[in-house]
Order: structure tokens, then sequence, then C-alpha cells
């Protein structure tokens, strides 16, 4: 009785082949993950670079900002001291308010500590 | 070479040399990052740090001056300069054309800058906002503007002999200025920059380019208020009477703080390179000594009076004006008989005072006028103080002891002067003087306390000293520097200035100095009028300067009158509306909330029109 054919067994160059195969996809797999967390691992560390760099430039800027804010209130501050000059005051007073000093007997001194009562009545 | 699936491994001569090639490369690459980590690590790293870092220097911001109450009197503002790299420009006769229109310079100047062989080359220095824009927008290559500092007086020349001026490098060159230089000018500071190609900033590696450094604020007892009303006074009156010049000094004499120092002619520090100005920039209160004349009777009075030799109720003969003592002719502006002790310094007699002084011996008279602090300088935080002269008795010739007696063959300065007076006025102690109140840097404040030098005269004889001086404004040659409301006390001098080696008949020098309220004296005044014209006498051109400073002052320091007490803001209130006043004008009422000396900011309060006190209703 002849016997039934057995089932071939596969050969060892396709074993070879397959495992290969295999083996490439993980090896690609591996490589593109490896490729990916690299990427991932230097964006992670460019991104607060760049962000340093951005806010560098931002605080750069606001610093000029400042400076010249800065500079214009000394400016304003220059200018305010010298609108105090005690003679320009009393030249508007007398010239263009007709503003004159009180006389001695025309001044009332109030004692300290009636500015509270003061200032409500001026209210 | 593929053998039985396979690979022999091949071994020729052809790898061995690649292998070799690779291996010695690798060696060389190895050698030569040792070398660069190793040897040249730290000039390298310099290198790179250089490249993208810049460490700039943040000069500080010159320190403000400012009043016993905060009021600027000088500070600093940033201003362009423009300034040419030569070699860098393309066209100089071009750009010499357009910087010289906007500066305003003539071309020839501008063209022989832009020309220079020299590096770097000022065009112009510390100009207006709006010229700086206009360089800049011309936007010439090797023509740039950069900003510097400029001192600014806001109240022009308000103090300007006390506060000196800076230099276009910010270096004080007079006064306060010069004096505090250091502690105006600060310590600069280093801050470090990464920067990108384009000169942006990066990053801030090492300090913080926001927080500008400062020099110290110096605070003076000045007070502007008084110092206007002093610059204002003396001012009028140089001009009324055609005199040379003239100064006022007031003085806090409980303290020795000076609160106004005022010397006519003024100048304007802003404007300091003026020559015509230049003669004024002096301080003269401290640096010009003068002989005092009658104002030095106070010093041989004292003197008499502290040494038990004369008595208030003694009288001297003054020989109706005119003697010969000692070789020399003495005389009185108005011959007077037979005077009483006080009477002799009310009238100002020279005679009589030589008298007084003849009870003294030279070194009694000398060791009076050294301890009224004369012949020494007052240690006032003032630069370029003279001392004076005041020569030892045994240099002494014999009218030397009659000379001093009313002022003469001495010198002193105004500020010695009137801390005479002051001592007087506080009970016989002798302040040196202060006009540094304290100096501010960042949180840390230097005080400059009060400091007494010696007591000078006893309290019994500073009782009956006052009394003199009182009856000089009341009954003598000071009357027109009486102030209304207020007990005066001061002495008048007319002092004959010194030409060809003896004393002038024309030029004289006018002066009064003086303390008020006497009771408890807040002011102490000095007025010196240099070769008036118009009125020749210390009590005629001095004293009226001394009344207006002086109700002005007590005015707003809050010191009430004799007649003008203070009432509480109810009573005050309560007051009944007056007539009108005489000339039917409508008048303002300033009541003043505060008088403790040393209040910041006294509120002014303008109650109402038409009021008038009340004396029955007055507390």
């Amino acid at each position: 009785m002849p016997r039934p054919p057995q089932a071939a067994a596969p050969t060892p160059l396709i074993a070879r082949g397959r495992a290969r195969r295999i083996a490439s996809r993980h090896v690609g797999m591996t490589l593109l993950l490896s490729a990916t967390m690299v990427l991932g691992g230097i964006l992670l560390y460019l991104w607060p670079q760049m962000r340093l760099v951005g806010l560098g430039y931002r605080q750069s800027k606001l610093l000029a900002q400042r400076t010249h804010m800065l500079q214009r209130q000394k400016e304003l501050q220059v200018e305010l001291s010298s609108l105090r000059q005690l003679r320009r005051i009393e030249d508007i007073a007398a010239q263009h308010l007709g503003l004159r000093p009180p006389q001695a007997a025309q001044v009332i001194y109030v004692r300290p500590g009636q500015q509270h009562v003061v200032s409500q009545r001026r209210e | 070479m593929r053998l039985n699936g396979r690979f022999k491994p091949y071994n020729g001569p052809r790898l061995r040399l690649v292998v070799g090639f690779l291996g010695l490369s690798f060696c060389a690459i190895f050698i030569r990052l040792a070398i660069v980590q190793l040897l040249e690590h730290a000039s390298l790293r310099d290198l790179a740090t250089r490249q993208y870092s810049r460490n700039i220097i943040l000069h500080p911001e010159r320190g403000r001056i400012l009043d016993r109450h905060g009021r600027v009197l000088a500070t600093s503002v940033p201003v362009p300069s423009a300034y040419a790299i030569p070699q860098e420009i393309d066209n100089p006769d071009a750009a010499a054309r357009q910087v010289a229109e906007v500066l305003g310079q003539p071309l020839s100047t501008v063209q022989h800058q832009l020309t220079s062989t020299a590096p770097f080359v000022w065009l112009a220095r510390q100009l207006p906002p709006e010229v700086g824009e206009r360089i800049q927008k011309l936007n010439l290559r090797g023509v740039q503007v950069l900003q510097e500092t400029r001192r600014f007086y806001p109240k022009r020349h308000l103090a300007s002999q006390v506060l000196g001026f800076v230099g276009v490098d910010g270096l004080g060159l007079g006064g306060l200025e010069h004096l505090y230089n250091r502690e105006l000018t600060g310590t600069p500071r280093q801050v470090i920059l990464q920067r990108d190609a384009s000169g942006r900033t990066v990053q801030i590696i090492e300090g913080d380019p926001s927080d500008q450094p400062r020099g110290a604020d110096l605070y003076l007892t000045l007070d502007e208020r008084l110092q206007y009303v002093a610059e204002k006074e003396i001012a009028a009156r140089v001009q009324e009477t055609q005199a040379k010049s003239g100064l006022v000094v007031v003085m806090h004499p409980p303290t020795g703080d000076i609160l106004a120092l005022a010397s006519y002619p003024f100048f304007n520090p802003n404007d300091f390179q003026d020559s015509k100005q230049r003669v004024w920039q002096r301080n003269r209160a401290v640096t010009d000594p003068v002989e005092p004349g009658s104002t030095f009777k106070l010093v041989t009075a004292s003197a008499a009076l502290e040494e038990n030799v004369a008595r208030l109720t003694d009288t001297f003969y003054c020989e109706n004006g005119f003697v010969v003592r000692n070789g020399r002719r003495l005389r009185d502006h108005h011959g007077y008989g037979l005077l009483s002790f006080p009477q002799v310094i009310e009238k100002s007699s020279n005679i009589g005072t030589a008298k007084i002084a003849a009870r003294l011996s030279d070194n009694q008279l000398y060791t009076y006028i050294r301890r009224f602090g004369f012949g020494e300088k007052s240690l006032v935080n003032l630069p370029g103080e003279e001392e004076g002269l005041i020569r030892p008795p045994k240099k002494w010739t014999k009218p030397t002891h009659d000379s001093l007696a009313f002022g003469q063959e001495v010198t002193v300065t105004p500020l010695q002067l009137l801390t005479a007076y002051a001592a007087v006025a506080n009970g016989g102690w002798l302040m040196r003087p202060r006009i540094v109140e304290h100096l501010v840097q960042g949180d840390d404040t230097q005080f400059f306390a009060p400091q007494v030098r010696h007591q000078v005269l006893s309290s019994q004889t500073i009782e009956r000293i006052n009394d003199i001086l009182i009856g000089v404004v009341e009954r003598g040659t000071g009357k027109l520097a009486a102030v209304e409301g207020y007990t005066v006390a001061g002495k008048t001098g007319t002092a004959q200035k010194v030409e060809r080696g003896g004393y002038s008949h024309s030029k004289i020098l006018a002066s009064f100095v003086g303390y008020v309220p006497a009771e408890a004296p807040q002011l102490a005044i000095v007025v010196i009028i240099d070769e008036p014209l118009r009125a020749k006498w210390g009590g005629e051109a001095a004293a009226p300067v001394f009344k207006r400073v002086a109700q002005q002052a007590l005015y707003s320091l809050q010191v009430p009158s004799r007649q003008n007490q203070m009432l509480s803001l109810e009573t005050a209130l309560k007051l009944p509306s007056a007539p009108q006043p005489e000339d039917h004008e409508p008048a303002r009422f300033v009541a003043t909330v505060g008088g403790q000396s040393g209040e910041r900011e006294p509120a002014r309060v303008a109650l109402s029109t038409g009021w008038k006190i009340d004396k029955d209703r007055r507390p």
C-alpha cells in the first residue's frame, strides 16, 4: 500500500527568508521608532530653546520700550520742575490772576491736627 | 568572492591601506580634539563668548540735588550727541552739507571733521532731542547718534552758586556738584547680553539691564521758597541801589541749617560755558572774606559783658564824633557825646566801641574773636571756603586793638559772620553751618546731623546782648529792618573797602545781620550790598532787604506774629465777615495749617474772602 503523501516540510531557505523579512520589519520599526524618538527628543530640546530666543527678543523689545518710556517720564518730570519755577508762578498769580500777597493781619494760622476738618470743609 | 554562500574576508593590501588611512585620520581628529578641548579650551571659549555676547557698562545716572522738601534743583536727562567715524563715510562733502544744515554749524567746520584722520570725531554733543532725530533720519553711513546724559537745572539760576555745575563729560566742576561728585556719580555696573548677528539681544547672561544704577540723591537744607525770596529781594535791592553785587544768607539758628544762600548777579548753570557769567560762579558767601565793619561790634560788646569789664549802665564819651587814639583818627558818622553801653552799639559809635574794647586786653579781645569762629573755617560742606584773616596779638600794631573793636583789620566771610550771630540767637552755641541734610543711595540714607562746635557766651551775656541788638532795630541804626508783628535783633555795618593801601571814601560794603523773632529765633539773616551808589549806609541799603526776606520767610515757615496767633480751625471758621479792605479790592485770605518746623508739605487752605481777625475772639 502506497504511503499517503505527507505535507512537504518548508525548506530551510524559505524559512530563513521569512525570518529575515520579519526581522527586517522589526528593525525598520525599531529604526522608525528610534528616529521618531530622536526627532521628538530634538524637538523637545529645541522647542524651549526657540521659545527662549523668542522671549529674549520680546524682552529686549520691551526693555527698549521701557527705556524710552522712562526717558519720556524724565523729560516730563524736568518740564514739570521747570513749570514749577516760583518766579513763573508768581508772575501768573500777579499778572494773569490779579492776586497779591496777603497783608500780615489777613493771615490766619490754623493749629496742627486740623487737616481732616479742612478736607471735609473743602468737599 | 562568494564561496558556498559565505563571504570570504578580503585581507588584501588595499583594505589595509584604507584601514590605516582611516585609523590615522581618526587619530588626527582625536589629537586635534584633545588640543581643542584641553589646551585651547579657554581661549576658544573666550573667542566664542566674544562673538555672541556683549558686555555693556551701565553708567549710573547722576544723582539729583533736591531742596529740604524734596523739590528738584538739579537732575540729569538723556540727550543725543552726534559723532562720526570718518573712514566709513563714502562721500564726505555731501554728508557734510546735510549734517551742517541740521546742526546749524558752518559747512567748513563739519567738512573738516568728516575728513579727519581720527577714528572718532564728535560732531556736536548734548543736542536737543529733535536735532538728534533729524541726524538719525539722514541715515548717513559713518554718522551716528548716541545717548548721553546732560545735567539740567530746572530752576535755572536758583541757588546756582551753591549747586555749581557739571561739564559735558559728566564731571562736577563747581559747587556741591564738585564737592559731592563721587557720591552723585555712583558706581558703573556691567551687564552681559547674548546677541544675534543683527545685534538684537537674544538672552541676558549676567546682570539686569533694566536696573539702571544711580548715584546718590543729595538733599540740601535749602528751602526753595526762601531761596527764591532771597534771590528776588537781593536782586531788586542791588538794582535799586545801583550796587555792584549783593548777597543774602538765611540760617536756622538752632541747627545751623542754611535755608537760603543767594548771591547776585546770578549765573545760569545750564549755560555754564558763557564766559560773561564765569565771574559770578564763585560762592562769595564762603570764598570772599571782607572787612565786616560795625557788625563786628557784637564781638567787642559780648567780650566786655562776658568778662565783666563793662556794665550796661556804664557811659562812654564819644568825643562828638572825632578823636585821635593810638595814632589813628577815629570818626563816627554822627557826633555823639555821652552814650550808655547799649546806646554805643545802637548808634554804632566807633569811638564808643573802641573805648569799650580798651577795657579788654589784646589777648581777651583776640580770644573772643576766635571763640566766635573767626579766623578758621566754619567747616560748612561747601567747596572753596576761606578762613578769613585775624592776626595774633603779637603781630598787632598800636591802633589794631581799636580797629578790631569796630571790624577793621580783620576779614571774615559772610557765612562766618552769620554763624556768629546765629550763636547769639540760639543761646550761645556756635554751630557748624550745614547745607547738605542727607544723602540717599538706594535704600541707604546718610544723615549729616547738626553739630555744635562750642559754647561762645553764657546765657546771661546772651540775654544782655539780645536786648542791645533789639535796641539797634527799635531805636538805633537798624530801624528799616523792623518786621511788623515780630521782634527783630540785629546790627548794621558800613565798611569802607580797602583801596590802594588805604580805606576808600567812596566804595563801601553795606551790611545788616540779625535774627527774628528775637524771643525764639527761627531765622538769622545776613545781607551784604557791595558798593551801593544810592544808599550809603548798612541801615539804608541792607536793612530793608532783611525786612523783606524775613517777612516772607516767616510767613513761609508759618511763624505767627504777635498780632496773629494760631487759631483752631473751628474758631477761624466762625470769624465774622469783615468789611472789605480800604481799597475795596477783594482780598484773598489764607489759612495755614501746620506750623511745625520741618513739616514737609504744609497744606495751605484758601478759606474765604473778606475775613478779618477779631482780636476779641482770638483764644
